[in-house]
């Protein structure tokens, strides 16, 4: 696993943690997310927008082989 | 007239549209599409901004970059002149000129390499044109970023539960992307349970609010902005919008299906009420004498009121900024641009234009119909009747959601019971709010992106003379955090207006002009879009009439509207609005004046040479 994977992996986890924390055991048990919980949940949506996109690369192989099959050539 | 009689004959109209002015017009003796021809998204694919996308994702994003307020504010505010002048308008201006323009700017982009339109018209009217078109975009793209920054904050803000859905809503859509592009999962069955998981957090979030300050929620959609504008399009873009799509044709289909089983309810609102409304419907301050004076003259004013249910300048940037770099086969432009785009308008006469109509005039409805609707306003909505007696005495917005759960609850009380009413009014009302702010987000981050698009096209003459140069100020990251850093400078600081005596987001001394820029740049658009069909395909006669004909109408309706608001509107605005939005609409009619004078002098060149 490549460095930028492993960063990846990691804000994922952490940003799945700190959702899970905000909606389930905030947004359940207090009925409202406020205050440095509505931070928690912001800032979970933000690292979820990059961690698996770090994690799992920027194109996914179905993608590239259907382009490579209109195209006739492949991709580098 | 009842209701089911326009409702048809709307349909009949679209239908009609589609296949003759369209299909057979635009895409097969104009455009001549062709499938077998690459697209951009295959021949400059690059993963992350050329990716082909399936035909009802991308017309998903094409609708829903664009739809948030847009269809059903400026109809609903347009009611002032009666049901049947609005009606007519977005009939006319969605065939002839929006949807020939959105399908037009698709397509010379995609023939053009998935440039915009913006730089196309540098083939057609000059390098000049070019850069004065880019920057007038970008600049405009800046006050969007502006205020939808303010707007999403402003609303989070308002209604604490719908920061909770949309955050939830855009997790369930990049878990759904990854699922679909990543491990192969069926589109179908991931759909479904994303559906699922849609509607569990629309439940989840009406019980749970999240609670932050307008300044944090500018921080956090800000930094949101920058990331969701760079990341790839098949990644956040194309999944989300595929889901969008559902929410939009589902409020499309209970529109038409409420009109259906309400087919015999009347209109209670006039059908037409008076050529000049009150100033105040094209942006005259309360308290000012124009306000109140009837200068809203529907002819050439109405599209400073209704824009993207007929026509809207932001979609050319859309149609040949995200979409062109997506589109994978030259037929589904068609069903994306012209089908988006009266999609669109269906939205804005199916389902706010009738529903308004027929709820406008609250005792004249509860005595046709004998339903209950004085008191289930005064408990679900807490709107007294007897203070305000229409649809009129409400805010555009809550105008729409009031006029849509009333049609509903009528409609749908008529199958489960009169019992029903309230809590039907109380669903419905609720989820066309929703509908309503669900696509706010989804054009903040687009307008980011078509804003980095238009930056790395303005600098583009920087690259043979410094290619190291070029690439940090067209790197993707850089192009996307400056756009937002401008917007958010115009979006979180309060400024007194003394002659209000109220604090505004500072963006809002120059708001007022834009409704007017932007049906600027769909003329400006239009009027390219024609000249590429007249100079470049080479259509003449009737067919090459059928473009330009519209395009020169709204180019003359719009510049008309522009120099009337200018003398009838601007001199009583407060001092900043005078200077910021003044400005902006003089700077604006300028440019205006000077692309009309390239448009004329490219027809005298080709004439000349013929």
């Amino acid at each position: 696993m490549q460095t930028r994977e492993l960063l990846g992996l990691i804000i994922t986890i952490a940003a799945l943690l700190l959702m899970a924390y905000a909606t389930l055991y905030v947004g359940l048990l207090s009925r409202k997310i406020d205050d440095m919980n509505a931070w928690l949940y912001s800032v979970a949506w933000l690292l979820l927008l990059v961690g698996p996109w770090l994690w799992m690369g920027t194109v996914p192989g179905a993608l590239r082989k259907f382009v490579e099959a209109r195209t006739g050539r492949r991709l580098g | 007239m009842n209701v089911i009689t326009v409702l048809l004959i709307v349909l009949a109209i679209y239908v009609v549209a589609y296949i003759l002015y369209g299909r057979t017009l635009l895409e097969r003796q104009v455009v001549k599409a062709d499938p077998k021809r690459l697209t951009p998204a295959f021949e400059k694919f690059d993963g992350v901004d050329y990716v082909p996308a399936n035909k009802y994702v991308l017309y998903g994003h094409h609708f829903a970059s664009i739809a948030g307020a847009g269809p059903i504010v400026g109809p609903a505010a347009a009611m002032v002149w009666g049901w049947s002048l609005p009606l007519v308008w977005v009939l006319f201006g969605n065939i002839f000129i929006g949807a020939v323009h959105d399908y037009l700017s698709i397509m010379s982009s995609v023939r053009h390499g998935g440039i915009s339109i913006m730089s196309i018209s540098e083939n057609v009217m000059g390098r000049l044109a070019r850069y004065i078109f880019l920057a007038y975009v970008w600049f405009a793209l800046i006050l969007v970023l502006a205020a939808f920054l303010s707007v999403n904050a402003s609303l989070y803000v308002a209604t604490p539960t719908a920061a909770t859905l949309a955050i939830l809503y855009m997790v369930i859509a990049l878990v759904f992307g990854v699922f679909v592009y990543r491990y192969g999962v069926s589109i179908r069955v991931a759909s479904l349970i994303a559906l699922v998981l849609i509607i569990l957090a629309f439940i989840y979030s009406m019980n749970v609010p999240t609670v932050l300050k307008y300044g944090d929620w500018i921080i956090v959609l800000a930094l949101y902005a920058i990331l969701a504008a760079a990341l790839p399009v098949w990644y956040l873009l194309q999944p989300r919008d595929y889901l969008s799509a559902y929410i939009l044709w589902a409020f499309v289909a209970l529109a038409i299906i409420g009109g259906l089983l309400a087919f015999t309810t009347g209109f209670t609102l006039p059908t037409y009420t008076s050529f000049a409304a009150p100033g105040a419907v094209i942006g005259a301050v309360a308290g000012t004498p124009p306000a109140t004076a009837k200068i809203a003259y529907f002819w050439p004013m109405v599209p400073l009121v209704i824009a993207c249910g007929a026509l809207s300048g932001f979609r050319s940037v859309v149609g040949s900024g995200t979409t062109s770099k997506q589109l994978s086969n030259e037929l589904d432009a068609l069903f994306v641009g012209y089908g988006a785009m009266l999609t669109e308008g269906a939205v804005s006469s199916l389902a706010v234009i009738i529903p308004i109509a027929v709820a406008w005039n609250f005792a004249a409805l509860e005595a046709a119909t004998g339903a209950p609707v004085a008191q289930t306003l005064l408990n679900v909505a807490n709107i007294d009747v007897a203070k305000t007696p229409t649809l009129g005495g409400l805010a555009p917005a809550a105008r729409f959601a009031v006029g849509y759960g009333l049609l509903q609850a009528l409609a749908w009380s008529k199958v489960l019971g009169p019992q029903t009413f309230e809590a039907l009014f109380a669903l419905f009302r609720m989820f066309a709010t929703w509908a309503l702010t669900v696509f706010v987000l989804t054009t903040l981050d687009t307008a980011n992106r078509l804003a980095r698009f238009a930056w790395t096209e303005f600098f583009d003459w920087l690259r043979p003379r410094s290619e190291p140069a070029y690439k940090v100020i067209a790197n993707r990251w850089v192009a996307s955090i400056v756009a937002v850093l401008f917007g958010a400078i115009l979006a979180y600081p309060e400024i007194y207006v003394p002659e209000l005596g109220k604090s505004f987001p500072a963006y809002t001394v120059v708001w007022p002009a834009f409704a007017g820029t932007n049906q600027l740049l769909a003329a400006l658009a239009l009027l390219t879009g024609a000249l590429w069909v007249y100079l470049l395909l080479n259509i003449r006669g009737w067919r090459a009439l059928l473009v330009m004909a519209p395009a020169l109408f709204l180019w003359i309706t719009v510049t008309l509207a522009l120099a009337l608001w200018i003398l009838l509107i601007v001199p009583y605005l407060p001092l900043l609005y005078k200077v910021g939005a003044g400005t902006v609409v003089v700077v604006s009619l300028v440019l205006d004046i000077l692309l009309i004078a390239l448009f004329v002098r490219a027809l005298l060149i080709v004439r000349r040479a013929v």
